[in-house]
């Protein structure tokens, strides 16, 4: 039944053009250069190394690769990483 | 980003040393808590580096609790750890007050005066001047008139036109503008044009008015040469503005006598630098004896610090002593004739009028005991008419 329902929210919201970002709370990922990247919406984080961090967005898990990876700032809903970033797996299934 | 480190500066925060097994958790605990941490690094598996806020150290101790980690603080950066060395610190504190009181002080007075806008009159003589109005350096802002001074200002100085008076940091700028000469007399006023000098004329160009002379006539100094007075029987007398150019052949006579043996200050070599260092118009050190009986002085002062317009008192002086020695010489016939030449010439250049062409020129030297004796004759051809304002009857 929530599936459906976000199914349908989801298509209202493409429909009426808003984003979805802000009303759902879906992740939003900002990637600039390949030094930082910006995480909006997050549910924690879930392993921190310096090779490799992993990100809690709900439905998902973002796994970033690179070297002398470090969590710039944190605060309630934004993360910013930086460090060398080599590859970047969006969709990891919990 | 600078914006914010300045103001993470001003707010003062801390650098965390976190040991804990569930690094992961915490950091997700301080999101959750709403704990705004920046610069994280992971030092080893167990590990971690934070930077927070002051304020934020008490509610991050729960959850180091919490969560039964240790945490070590290994630096304090910030303002607020800065004052609260000083409020320890009770003699630092005395030594930043009297510094900031007496950068006040300072800035409430006067260290510097600037005169612009001069070109005959010398800036010594101003300074003088303000000096008898009771304007020197090191006065208080707050009992300075600058109206006033400017009036006394134009009263004491009569070659001043305007003196507008500026006060700039710990400077006072003084704007000056000279009088221009006396104006000549322009039409409508009657006016008679008189010999400046006795003469021959020479040539006369009269424009306006009525000749009293002729070419080749001899006048003499204060003799009217064109008068603006018509007069004509049986009509009233009538005043025009007289205007002629008139040359004259004149003539001057100088002499002079100059010794052979002659007393010349001469630089020995000797030089010594002395340097002065005033606070608040005051020496500091102890002013000792000049270094030679006969010197030649030159001076350099300084304000080394100053930022913008505000001049710091500290006041850095640089003295050159020359040293000077008497010498009797005695010259040689040649170089005394060039002297008594020199100085003829000078003095028969500032009587010259405007304008004025020499024709011929003529010295006789006469031998006098130890001295030369010398006589100049100067042939020239100069305007000798100067306008006077006609009495009218």
């Amino acid at each position: 039944m929530e599936k459906i329902i976000n199914k349908f929210n989801i298509k209202l919201i493409n429909n009426l053009e808003l984003p979805p970002d802000r009303i759902l709370g879906i992740g939003k990922i900002t990637i600039i250069a390949d030094n930082t990247i910006e995480i909006e919406n997050s549910y924690g984080v879930i392993e921190y190394m310096k090779e490799r961090i992993k990100i809690d967005m709900k439905t998902s898990i973002i796994t970033i690769f690179g070297s002398d990876l470090a969590i710039n700032n944190i605060d309630d809903d934004t993360i910013s990483i930086k460090g060398r970033i080599e590859k970047i797996f969006l969709k990891e299934e919990l | 980003m600078i914006i914010i480190n300045i103001w993470h500066y001003l707010c003062g925060y801390v650098i965390i040393k976190i040991s804990s097994t569930q690094i992961e958790q915490l950091i997700n605990l301080f999101s959750i808590n709403d704990i705004y941490v920046w610069g994280l690094e992971r030092l080893s598996y167990t590990e971690l580096r934070i930077r927070l806020s002051y304020k934020n150290i008490f509610h991050i101790k729960k959850l180091i609790n919490k969560t039964a980690s240790t945490m070590y603080i290994e630096k304090k950066i910030g303002l607020p750890f800065i004052l609260k060395i000083i409020k320890f610190k009770k003699s630092l504190a005395f030594v930043f007050i009297i510094l900031f009181s007496m950068i006040y002080y300072t800035t409430t007075k006067i260290w510097m005066i600037e005169i612009t806008g001069l070109v005959k009159l010398s800036k010594v003589d101003i300074v003088k001047t303000l000096a008898k109005i009771g304007l020197t350096e090191g006065i208080s802002k707050s009992k300075l008139d600058e109206r006033y001074i400017e009036k006394r200002l134009l009263v004491e100085e009569d070659k001043l036109s305007y003196a507008g008076i500026h006060i700039r940091g710990s400077k006072l700028i003084i704007q000056c503008k000279e009088r221009a000469l006396e104006p000549e007399i322009f039409e409508p006023i009657a006016c008679d044009i008189i010999a400046d000098k006795s003469g021959i004329i020479y040539d006369m160009d009269v424009l306006n008015g009525y000749p009293n002379v002729a070419v080749n006539d001899t006048v003499f100094k204060g003799q009217i040469l064109v008068t603006g007075k018509y007069v004509k029987e049986g009509q009233e007398d009538k005043y025009v503005h007289s205007i002629a150019d008139i040359k004259a052949r004149t003539w001057y006579e100088k002499k002079i006598k100059i010794n052979l043996k002659q007393n010349i200050l001469e630089k020995t070599g000797k030089h010594k630098v002395w340097y002065k260092v005033y606070f608040m118009n005051k020496n500091l050190f102890y002013e000792a004896k000049k270094p030679f009986e006969k010197f030649k002085k030159t001076t350099h002062k300084k304000f080394p610090i100053y930022f913008g317009d505000f001049i710091f008192p500290f006041k850095i002086v640089r003295e050159d002593y020359f040293e000077l020695k008497e010498n009797i010489k005695t010259l040689s016939i040649d170089e005394v004739k060039e002297q008594c030449s020199e100085k003829l010439n000078m003095q028969i250049e500032d009587e010259l009028n405007k304008n004025g062409i020499i024709l011929s020129r003529n010295i006789v030297y006469k031998m006098a005991e130890d001295a030369i004796e010398a006589t100049i004759n100067v042939e020239t051809i100069e305007d000798i008419g100067v306008k006077v304002v006609a009495q009218e009857e």
